[in-house]
């Protein structure tokens, strides 16, 4: 019961956050409309061990999430969860108003066929920590790939598409180098024009800058910066460059023990951390710097 | 068929069970003893043993099993050496495999990580007691898995010495399979006891052996 | 009686090349069945029902812990006990063929294993259907790995072919020692097919190594 009006308590506050982001941004439409993605009491479980624990989490259209947390905290179980790579224990998925982990038969949620779930999970891309490049496609046949074999387009607008992505991110000139002949940024930002290829509403960032030697970092993290002040694109990033969350992020999520322990304005989270464990949290990740 | 017929098939059977047991026996105590000596020769740092040892496992290993079988029984003769049909089982078996078990050995003493021979040459050992003392420890446990399933392609070998006249498990189903007519029954048993026996005897000893000698030599870490 | 004779060299050739030439067929088609069934049983065993992969598993157990001369008297004896008559060329072709598909598909699951992870996962993060990940992702950097796996079986293949001489396939072993029996000279014949079995095991590894490392350049593999 307790923990039932906690819940329902840290939704108030949530809301409250929502509404000032949007008047902050100047943008009214946000309010109206339902969420990009929305974690309806999702539970996720590995065996006795439960990682994530009636998870409530809203996303708006556009907004830039950034998820921090010790590690075990289950903050990369969200993305993966979301990337439909877990299957859930419990609760609902939800993507641009639609059951991404369920669909509706006969008015009732049944869980998602394989059908179902390709295509409303084609609304979403995803980066990896490790990259997972196709190591025997080159730059360019990484990005053209999907596009060709699941969008349908033909091989010149994929090509097409394909080499105007990797200019994007930097990398016209490597598009015909294979995975191998690349820097690990280097194939962060390929991994990244691959998702991009798919035209996903909404992006998701795991870790993808911890498998990175230190001077490769800020070639990712531009990139990424591009694109959330360019482009249209809902983002859910799970990071260890607290910097970087701070200055991108609209909304910070700190997760501990499966649940969110504390979210607000990167402002709030890192200026004035209200929970405890946040406090702990960011000293000891500031402490290391 | 009689009664009287039936059982003598059923006694044929299992004395042909027996010789391959035999066989498979004799044949693994020549091919493990074999395998290991050819094995360390192989990766020894002098060419003088490392050159024979090679030769010995192109040569064991490139010619077809059946082929030596046949040079020991029908070409030896001529050199004046007539083997008995039982040595050449043993001994043609247990020398061929005994040639895969060498690139086991030498595999498994190559898949020793580097740092134990660093940490050898730290501490001064000389090359010997490097070997027994270190490496080959190590390098025995990890190969017992590969030295089961090469076991078990002895154990399938033995079938071979029916084309050098002696009466084994595969030979005397035949035997009785011809001798009744139901092919289907004998070549049936003889198919699930040739199972049973890699499956049922071999690598449970393997695993035995390979459980043991953790304990002996290898310290299990708790997780 | 000379230890050598060249004479029964040239006499023993014709003998020998009518058999090398079924034992190379034997090995060729029985090794082609080897690579596609293997290849079969490998996917069949990915199977997420768990009773499908179990029950797969066992039969590669059991084909590969018995032995081939025993299978091949079992399809060519007992198939006539229930009407069915296939000629010995067609069961030594098929038993080859899926004894050794047993073997390729422990090689080939090993490839697939090696696969990582995250390939799988980034096949679904591009919402690539099933068929395409395996065709186009996975199997393209399962395979060239494992070519030299695949190689030492089609060798071993190839040193099993004398065994089909038991259901009186004349391959080339067998027509050495007929050749031996005629002329009560073993040595000649016997040395010329084991010689011929050495050859052809060194030249076709140099050729599988030569494959693997094309096909490992070809698809950017280390």
């Amino acid at each position: 019961m307790i923990e039932h009006n906690v819940r329902l308590g840290k939704m108030m506050t949530r809301s409250k956050v929502l509404d000032h982001l949007i008047r902050d941004k100047d943008n009214v439409s946000i309010a109206m409309t339902q969420p990009m993605v929305r974690f309806e009491n999702v539970t996720k479980r590995y065996g006795a061990l439960t990682v994530l624990d009636g998870l409530n989490l809203d996303i708006a259209r556009n907004e830039k999430v950034s998820i921090i947390g010790p590690s075990g905290s289950g903050k990369t179980t969200v993305l993966r969860m979301l990337m439909t790579l877990e299957q859930i224990n419990g609760g609902v998925i939800w993507v641009d108003g639609e059951p991404l982990t369920h669909m509706n038969k006969h008015g009732q949620l049944v869980p998602a066929s394989e059908r179902h779930l390709r295509r409303v999970r084609a609304k979403i891309g995803m980066v990896f920590q490790h990259f997972n490049l196709f190591p025997h496609l080159t730059a360019l046949q990484n990005c053209i790939e999907a596009p060709v074999s699941v969008l349908g387009l033909s091989r010149q607008e994929a090509e097409a598409r394909g080499a105007e992505l990797l200019d994007m991110v930097g990398l016209g000139d490597k598009k015909n180098h294979y995975p191998i002949q690349l820097s690990g940024g280097q194939k962060q930002r390929v991994a990244i024009a691959r998702a991009l290829a798919m035209r996903p509403k909404v992006m998701l960032f795991d870790e993808v800058t911890s498998a990175l030697d230190p001077e490769l970092v800020g070639e990712v993290l531009n990139v990424i910066r591009t694109l959330g002040t360019e482009h249209d694109l809902t983002m859910l990033m799970v990071t260890h460059q607290m910097a970087f969350a701070k200055e991108f992020s609209d909304r910070v999520c700190f997760f501990h023990g499966g649940k969110i322990a504390e979210q607000g304005t990167p402002d709030q989270l890192f200026g004035d951390p209200q929970n405890e464990r946040t406090k702990q949290f960011l000293s000891a990740v500031l402490e290391a710097r | 068929m009689n009664e009287f017929a039936l059982s003598l098939t059923f006694s044929a059977l299992a004395r042909g069970l027996l010789v391959t047991a035999a066989v498979t026996m004799a044949a693994s105590l020549v091919a493990v003893t074999m395998g290991l000596v050819v094995g360390l020769c192989r990766v020894s740092p002098r060419r003088s043993v490392r050159w024979p040892a090679i030769v010995y496992i192109e040569f064991f290993r490139g010619t077809s099993l059946l082929v030596q079988l046949y040079w020991w029984f029908f070409v030896l003769p001529i050199f004046g050496v007539a083997l008995s049909p039982w040595t050449v089982a043993i001994f043609g078996i247990g020398v061929c495999v005994s040639s895969y078990g060498a690139e086991l050995v030498r595999a498994a003493i190559r898949a020793v990580d580097r740092g134990q021979y660093e940490a050898s040459i730290a501490l001064n050992f000389s090359r010997a007691t490097m070997m027994r003392r270190i490496i080959v420890p190590q390098a025995i446990r990890a190969m017992l898995p590969a030295w089961g399933t090469l076991l078990i392609e002895l154990l399938k070998g033995t079938s071979l010495v029916f084309f050098i006249t002696i009466s084994e498990f595969t030979s005397s189903a035949k035997s009785a399979a011809d001798a009744t007519g139901n092919y289907l029954f004998f070549f049936a048993i003889a198919l699930l006891g040739y199972y049973i026996v890699a499956r049922g005897l071999i690598t449970p000893f393997v695993r035995w052996l390979e459980s043991h000698l953790s304990r002996g030599f290898v310290r299990i870490t708790a997780p | 009686m000379n230890i050598w004779d060249w004479s029964y060299v040239w006499d023993a050739f014709p003998y020998l090349y009518r058999g090398a030439i079924v034992t190379v067929q034997a090995t060729l088609i029985g090794f082609g069945v080897a690579l596609i069934l293997g290849l079969a049983i490998a996917l069949v065993r990915q199977s997420s029902n768990r009773i499908v992969s179990t029950a797969t598993t066992e039969v590669v157990e059991f084909i590969r812990s018995t032995p081939l001369l025993l299978q091949v008297f079992f399809v060519y004896y007992v198939g006539p006990q229930f009407g069915i008559v296939i000629s010995a060329w067609g069961v030594g072709i098929g038993v080859l063929g899926i004894h050794y598909a047993a073997y390729c598909s422990e090689v080939y699951r090993a490839g697939i294993e090696n696969v990582e992870g995250g390939q799988w996962e980034a096949s679904v993060a591009l919402n690539l259907s099933r068929i395409r990940t395996w065709r186009k992702i996975i199997l393209p950097q399962a395979i060239p790995p494992i070519v030299p796996g695949l190689g030492n079986y089609f060798i071993g293949m190839f040193k099993d072919t004398p065994i089909l001489a038991a259901i009186a396939i004349l391959e080339m072993l067998q027509q050495a020692k007929n050749f031996g029996s005629n002329n009560y000279r073993y040595i000649e014949a016997i040395t010329m097919a084991g010689a011929f079995y050495l050859v052809f095991s060194l030249v076709a590894s140099a050729m599988v190594h030569a494959v693997s490392i094309w096909l490992n350049r070809r698809y950017h593999l280390q």
